[in-house]
């Protein structure tokens, strides 16, 4: 392990067991072979592919052969699904479990904010507790004192600190494990998913709080929440099922790639019944598809959308295409002019309720990624006569390393000044 | 910025077993005593500060089963429900310093074994030296039976027992009985941990060894229940306290010697086993 690596991680695997009773009976064994002084090690630098010969019943490789290493200054993201191994590993990495395979070298000061409030206690008012737990962190009396304003100041706690914990609202509780942890200058920072909690303001905050942290320490970062990722994260390690399916500096095609694990989204239809969508074409100049489908289609391209619509008890109606992106944010509306604002295009039926709609834009500015688009008829009383999700979907491909939802291509101008 | 790096302690974990297991738990405890002893009295300061916070009586409550224990027993013997030979001092002093040693005892016992189900939510959070958990249950145990003592105070002076110097000799004495209960405990954390039911067990059967052991009466000269409460470990740790401080009875040094030597390797090896199937336990703690 070179100098300024200070998270390494090489072929690290884990054994997990599914029944209770059984990991029960496993973990009696391990203990007798791990206190037996004549049970052998194994030899950890013979490396080979962990396979299920060796697993006992039930058992099942909750982490498969990670390797990864990260220097000072560096963040990586580490995504999956619930149950991808993501806390199984941060635990590895902070010594509360041990690899079954591998090694596993951290150097430096660990913080490990994999649950906040652990080792906080409700009676005690918020001082206490900041000591408390600092030390528990390993954190000297000295260094405590010399920082103690400044966490109280971040945790913004000010007028509670002297208020028993158990008085103190969730969200001040998570600002207060944060600002500790994050004031201690660990040399390494593993955080799990602990700053999705919390009000907009302080994950702004606690977010800045990282960029900062980050050029002094080695940080491994899990969540689900990929604009953080897109903030934070100098490279991503994707877990499926205990392995390494994306490891990488690309970050774009990791998180696009993390969306490419979930599958399509359901088609749901709402709204009062009155208006239904009978047909969805998608056309670039190059590929069509049809409803339920996925389109693909490249930056820049022109994109024709055609609906067949069948109204109720009304001859005339509005009618929107919304796309949204995988963390279901609404990122783009087809809309019309209308007076000096924009709504939704003004549409109008033959005598048997239907008709026939298209929109074209001519240049696709969505970024890459996968979007799914959902067709809204209103009444002109902008009743929701039907909103059908996922009618169609998108996936747009463009050569920009930018987590941005959308690329525009600006006027630029230079002048000598 | 490189050569400060290289400066910085490097923990590695690998899978290990056996010799290599042990040389490396002893070395880690060895290097972190200074932060465990820390914590450990961060943790005994932080506990007490809450428990006695809650409550009105405060401290009081630590020590209220060990009078309220007495003064049972002295009602009972006083009124002849229970006949007790006599122990050739004060009953009532005798009963209630037996009751402080014996629940010193069984406290470190039950505290020892209890250690990751009291710290269960941080063991599993947080990465800290688990071995001051030990510490931290001879502190608790160890001002419960300060403050004990101290209300013991009044009743030598009621009595007129004057213990002299030898009787500072009950603190070692107090102290081998909690680190016999603390290395018993330790020894089978593993076990409870796993097991649920051991735990209770445990209190069923401190609760039967109660009375096979010289807490409320004075250890018979001969037959069978002498034999008998002989083999109970806790029992010279009794006599030979009570015995320093108001006498009556003949103090069995030797016993105490010994058996304070192995508690104290029981702790080291307990501690080390203990840091050893660490992760194996917090893996199946997890989730609960």
């Amino acid at each position: 392990m070179s100098d300024d690596v200070l998270i390494s991680a090489e072929h690290v695997s884990k054994k997990f067991c599914r029944s209770l009773k059984r990991s029960l009976l496993y973990g009696a064994m391990d203990i007798v072979s791990g206190i037996n002084p004549f049970a052998s090690t194994p030899n950890v630098d013979n490396w080979q592919e962990p396979s299920d010969d060796e697993l006992r019943e039930g058992e099942f490789w909750a982490l498969r052969d990670i390797s990864f290493e990260v220097r000072r200054g560096e963040c990586l993201g580490l995504i999956g699904h619930n149950g991808a191994g993501k806390s199984t590993l941060l635990k590895l990495l902070n010594g509360l479990l041990r690899p079954d395979r591998g090694r596993i070298r951290m150097r430096g000061r660990i913080g490990a904010m994999i649950e906040l409030g652990a080792g906080f206690n409700p009676v005690l008012t918020g001082r206490e507790n900041i000591h408390n737990q600092a030390a528990l962190l390993g954190f000297s009396g000295r260094e405590v004192s010399q920082r103690f304003d400044e966490i109280v100041q971040f945790a913004e706690i000010e007028e509670a600190l002297d208020m028993p914990l158990q008085n103190y609202s969730s969200g001040m509780k998570t600002r207060l494990g944060f600002s500790v942890y994050a004031h201690l200058e660990p040399d390494v920072l593993l955080i799990d998913e602990v700053l999705s909690v919390g009000d907009v303001g302080f994950r702004m905050k606690s977010l800045n709080k990282m960029g900062e942290i980050l050029n002094r320490c080695a940080v491994i970062f899990v969540t689900h929440a990929m604009p953080q990722v897109f903030r934070a994260c100098s490279q991503i390690l994707l877990l499926n099922r205990g392995m390494s399916i994306f490891d990488g500096r690309d970050v774009p095609a990791g998180v696009s790639r993390y969306f490419d694990e979930f599958g399509q989204s359901a088609t749901t239809v709402t709204g009062t019944g009155q208006a239904k969508v009978l047909d969805v074409q998608m056309q670039t100049p190059k590929k069509s598809c049809g409803r339920h489908e996925t389109l693909e289609i490249r930056h820049e391209e022109e994109l024709r959308i055609t609906v067949d619509i069948q109204l109720d008890g009304y001859r005339e109606g509005l009618l929107q295409f919304l796309f949204w992106n995988k963390e279901l944010l609404p990122v783009m509306d087809l809309v019309d002019h209308h007076g000096n604002g924009l709504r939704g295009y003004h549409f109008s039926t033959d005598s048997e309720g239907r008709v026939r709609v298209s929109g074209t834009i001519d240049q696709m500015r969505l970024n890459s990624g996968r979007f799914t688009m959902s067709v809204i008829v209103l009444a002109t009383d902008l009743t929701v006569l039907c909103r059908h999700d996922a009618a169609a979907e998108i996936l747009v491909e463009a050569n920009c390393a930018s987590g941005a939802s959308t690329l525009y291509p600006a006027r630029w101008e230079m002048t000598s000044q | 910025m490189t050569s400060s790096n290289a400066r910085l302690p490097v923990r590695e974990y690998t899978p290990q077993q056996g010799f290599a297991a042990v040389g490396n738990a002893v070395r880690q405890i060895i290097s972190e005593r200074s932060h465990s002893f820390a914590i450990a009295w961060r943790i005994f300061v932080r506990d007490t500060k809450a428990s006695v916070r809650l409550s009105y009586l405060g401290y009081l409550w630590l020590v209220f089963p060990v009078i309220a224990n007495s003064v049972v027993w002295v009602f009972l013997s006083s009124q002849g429900v229970v006949s007790i030979e006599n122990p050739g001092a004060p009953y009532p002093l005798f009963v209630y310093l037996g009751n402080l040693v014996w629940t010193a005892f069984t406290g470190s016992l039950l505290g020892g074994m209890g250690v990751l189900n009291e710290a269960r939510g941080t063991l599993s959070k947080v990465r800290f030296p688990q071995e001051s958990l030990g510490i931290v249950v001879l502190l608790k145990n160890l001002l419960t039976a300060v403050i004990a003592l101290l209300c013991a105070l009044p009743l030598l002076i009621w009595f007129s027992v004057s213990p002299g110097f030898s009787g500072l000799l009950f603190l070692p004495c107090l102290f081998g009985a909690m680190l016999l209960g603390l290395a018993i405990g330790l020894v089978c954390v593993p076990v409870a941990a796993l097991i649920p039911d051991f735990q209770r067990l445990t209190q069923l059967a401190i609760r039967f060894l109660f009375f096979v052991a010289p807490v409320v009466f004075p250890l018979p000269q001969t037959g069978f229940a002498r034999n008998l409460m002989l083999l109970n470990p806790a029992t010279p740790f009794l006599v030979t306290s009570r015995a320093v401080l108001i006498g009556g009875e003949s103090p069995q040094w030797f016993a105490v010697g010994i058996i304070t030597g192995l508690s104290v390797i029981g702790v080291i090896c307990g501690t080390v086993a203990l840091k050893i199937v660490l992760p194996v336990i917090i893996e199946r703690l997890e989730g609960t």
